[in-house]
This record gives structure tokens, sequence and C-alpha cells, in this order.
């Protein structure tokens, strides 16, 4: 709980996630899998990583449209602008005319799109990460080397009526040769240290790497004003304003290191940040110059 | 699907399948990057020395210029997440496609992080509005550098 500069104020009181020896380890060649270090395990169910537990293919349209989940809890979605759905022409990642890579709002049950995509298709992911629930994930050793795949060991669980001789990895529900970005972090108002005296979420990521953070606020009455949220209901998630940049007249600010959420505009108070991590391998450096 | 394999977190079971409860589920995907491949996982440190062109003119706004693009090598269009940090001269984070340079609405630059079947492109639009009575403001990035993280996951984007 350290006093960070950033802000002036405290991060959240951790909230460790339930821990279990119930599951799968797979260590490396060499190693045994019940007693590896991380960075000798090619998998760990406890490595709490991102699944896909709902999509939705939204066709163009020209209004908003509320798409229902029923996934029980309002997940950490996501969307993609497809703008050649049958080509090979670029899928756009977001839409550069309004900033906008995530639903409107999120509900237990529902999540909104607005903007009309007249020509674009919509494809819509959502994940197993609770946006209303507070928890901390434990630290994994980050690992500055790729280490070498063999692949007699493992572990491959393909999708329904694929062979696991598939050279697609597309094919695959879970893989050991691949890996993916792991939840580190959900902080909410409930574990919020009080000095800070009002309502703001903080954390900070002590591996010394730069985390992925994403700042979701909760609507506590009509939102009022205009714009595609002015419909969110009670108690549903939107993103900030400018949900996924960080800068100092923002309300959602981070260093990469440290990241905190105050209170938001229209009737909002800090619904929670999703950290995320890289996956635990290094990333390959390329220097360009245009 | 009646087969496959599930492990829930602790002190949790399936019975109300409930998805929230799982850890592992041979349900539901994981997103993938492949640990085995360079382009999987990159870091682009990016530095403008020449000032991108402003094909827009004065009234089309759409015209993106590549940057810097590299082949992922998987033959269809992947998820692709970025997360781009200036090192210098330009706003500090963000994920995806944003405003790195921004003015008063009539002045602005975007990075725009796409991908297709055969590359991760990473392009800007200059998004320069003219007005003659205000004054031409053309936006510039020539100097700025950024740090562009790019997850290519080896996971096709669902089309229709």
């Amino acid at each position: 709980m350290a006093y960070q500069p950033i802000s002036g104020l405290y991060d959240n009181a951790t909230n460790p996630a339930p821990t279990s020896n119930a599951g799968i380890r797979i260590s490396q060649p060499g190693y045994s899998a019940t007693n590896a270090k991380d960075t000798n395990l090619i998998f760990d169910s406890t490595w709490p990583a991102m699944m896909v537990v709902k999509t939705f293919i939204v066709p163009p349209l020209s209004s908003n449209v509320v798409l229902t989940h029923n996934l029980g809890y309002p997940p950490f979605a996501r969307y993609y602008v497809i703008t050649a759905p049958t080509g090979t022409n670029p899928f756009i990642q977001g839409d550069t005319n309004t900033d906008f890579l995530f639903p409107d709002y999120i509900t237990s049950t529902t999540l909104s799109l607005s903007n009309g995509y007249t020509s674009n298709y919509i494809y819509v992911e959502c994940y197993n990460i609770d946006l209303s629930t507070d928890v901390d994930y434990p630290q994994l050793p980050y690992q500055s080397i790729k280490t070498s795949y063999d692949k007699n060991f493992g572990i491959k669980i393909t999708k329904d009526g694929k062979g696991t001789f598939s050279k697609n990895p597309d094919d695959y529900i879970l893989h050991s040769q691949y890996r993916t970005p792991l939840i580190k972090a959900v902080k909410t108002l409930k574990t919020m240290d009080t000095r800070n005296g009002s309502n703001t979420v903080q954390y900070t990521n002590n591996d010394g790497v730069a985390t992925w953070n994403f700042g979701f606020f909760l609507v506590t009455a009509a939102t009022g004003g205009g714009g595609p949220r002015s419909n969110a209901p009670v108690g549903s998630y939107i993103p900030g304003s400018y949900p996924l940049f960080f800068r100092a007249t923002e309300i959602i600010q981070s260093d990469g290191i440290t990241t905190w959420i105050g209170n938001g505009s229209d009737n909002t108070i800090p619904g929670c940040l999703v950290i995320l991590r890289d996956p635990l391998f290094a990333p390959q450096q390329v220097t360009a110059v245009y | 699907m009646g087969f496959g394999i599930e492990i829930t977190k602790p002190n949790k079971n399936n019975i109300k399948n409930n998805v929230n409860d799982i850890q592992l589920s041979s349900k539901y995907p994981f997103l993938k990057l492949d640990t085995q491949s360079k382009t999987s996982f990159v870091t682009v440190n990016l530095t403008i020395v020449t000032e991108p062109p402003a094909p827009n003119g004065t009234t089309n706004f759409s015209t993106t210029t590549v940057l810097y693009s590299f082949a992922h090598g998987l033959g269809f269009a992947p998820k692709c997440w970025s997360f781009t940090t200036a090192t210098s001269g330009a706003q500090s984070y963000f994920f995806g496609s944003h405003y790195i340079y921004y003015d008063s609405g009539l002045n602005n630059i975007i990075f725009d992080i796409s991908v297709d079947s055969l590359n991760v492109y990473i392009s800007c639009i200059k998004f320069w509005e003219y007005d003659p009575i205000i004054a031409p403001y053309p936006a510039t990035i020539a100097g700025y550098a950024f740090k562009i993280t790019v997850l290519c996951f080896v996971d096709k984007i669902q089309t229709v």
C-alpha cells in the first residue's frame, strides 16, 4: 500500500484470490511439476487467464443495439470493427472517429453498442473478468527470455470437431505453446484506502513492468447529458470519456505503473480498474523509423 | 458439448453453470499468443523523422498513411491488441486507435492500428480540417517517438 506521487493518493488494499493446489500444472522437460517455479512451467491452470465466454456478430446498424449476454456479472468486453467481412482489407481495431473499443455500457445481463455502424460489422467478445468483483491475483515473475517449446510435452484441447494434429492455432481452445494476457487485478471501491478521503481507486503494479490498465465508472443515477452513454442504466459500468487514454486532464490517469480513477461526471463513481499484464514471455523488440 | 475438461475456482463448483466460477473450461477458448513466434508479441519503437503526408486535403478525413507494418504470417485476420506509449512529444498512454495529437478539434492526428490476413499496420490519419478564418493548423508529428506493444493473437476474428 504505497504512497504514489502520481496522484498523491494511496493504493487500494489487496484482496487476494483464493488459492488451491487443485488443477493442472505442466512443467518444462527436466523440471518437476510439483515444485517447478512459474518460469519453468509450460502451463498452470491457476494462472488467471482470459477466456472468451460470449461472442456476438452485429450486422450493420443505423442505431444503438442492446445485446443480451446473461452471464450474471458485468463482463470485461471489447469489440472489433470489421470493415471488410469477406475480403482481406483491414479489420480496424477501433472506430477512429469516436475512440470506442468498449461497449457504451455493461450490466450483468446486457451490453450496449452505439454509433450506428451503417456499413461495418462488429464482432464483440465478453471475457471471464467480472467488473464488480474486487480481487488480486498472485504476482508472477516476468520472464525475460523466450523459452523453447518441446512439442512432446504439454497439453492440447481442440475446439469441437477439430483434431489435435491440426496446425491451425485457431482450432485450439487451449494449447501449452500459446499463452494469454494474464489477469492481475480488478480493483473497486470495496478496497479503497480511506485516507484518500474521496472516491478513488488506485493500483500500482509491483512487477516493474507496464500493465494494461482499463478504467470503468459505475452509474449511480441517470447520466443525463447527451451522447451514447446517456441511456446507461443505474448500476451499469461505462468506460471513461476516453476510456483507454491516459493524460493529465482525464479522470483516469496512469504512468503505466500506477493507475487511478476518480469520480466521473454525469452521476458516476469509480467502478473499477481492470489490470492486465503481458503473457509470460518476452516481446520481440523492433526499432523502426518513418 | 458433453465432453471436455473443466477446473473451477477454489471452493466453487459449476452446478449452476456460472462461468465466473470457472478457472479453465474446454468450452471457452483462451486468447492465445504463440510463444514461439516472433510476431505474436512485438514492441515497436517507432520514431517519426519525416513528417507523414496529409493526403486528406481539406475535405476527406479518412485516408491513412502507413508508418510501419509487419507480416504476422497467420494466413487469417487475427485478433490484435495494441498499447501505445509516447516516449516523446505527444500524448502518453492509449489502447488501440486513438488521437496522438489533438488541438481544438481542427487539428488532429490519429493513430490507427489495424490488421488483415497478411499484416499488422500502424498508420496515422491526418485529421486536418482547414479553416481559413481561424488559420490553417497543419498538425505535425515529426520528432515524436512511440513505443507500440502489439499482441497478435493466433485467434481469428469471427466474420459473417
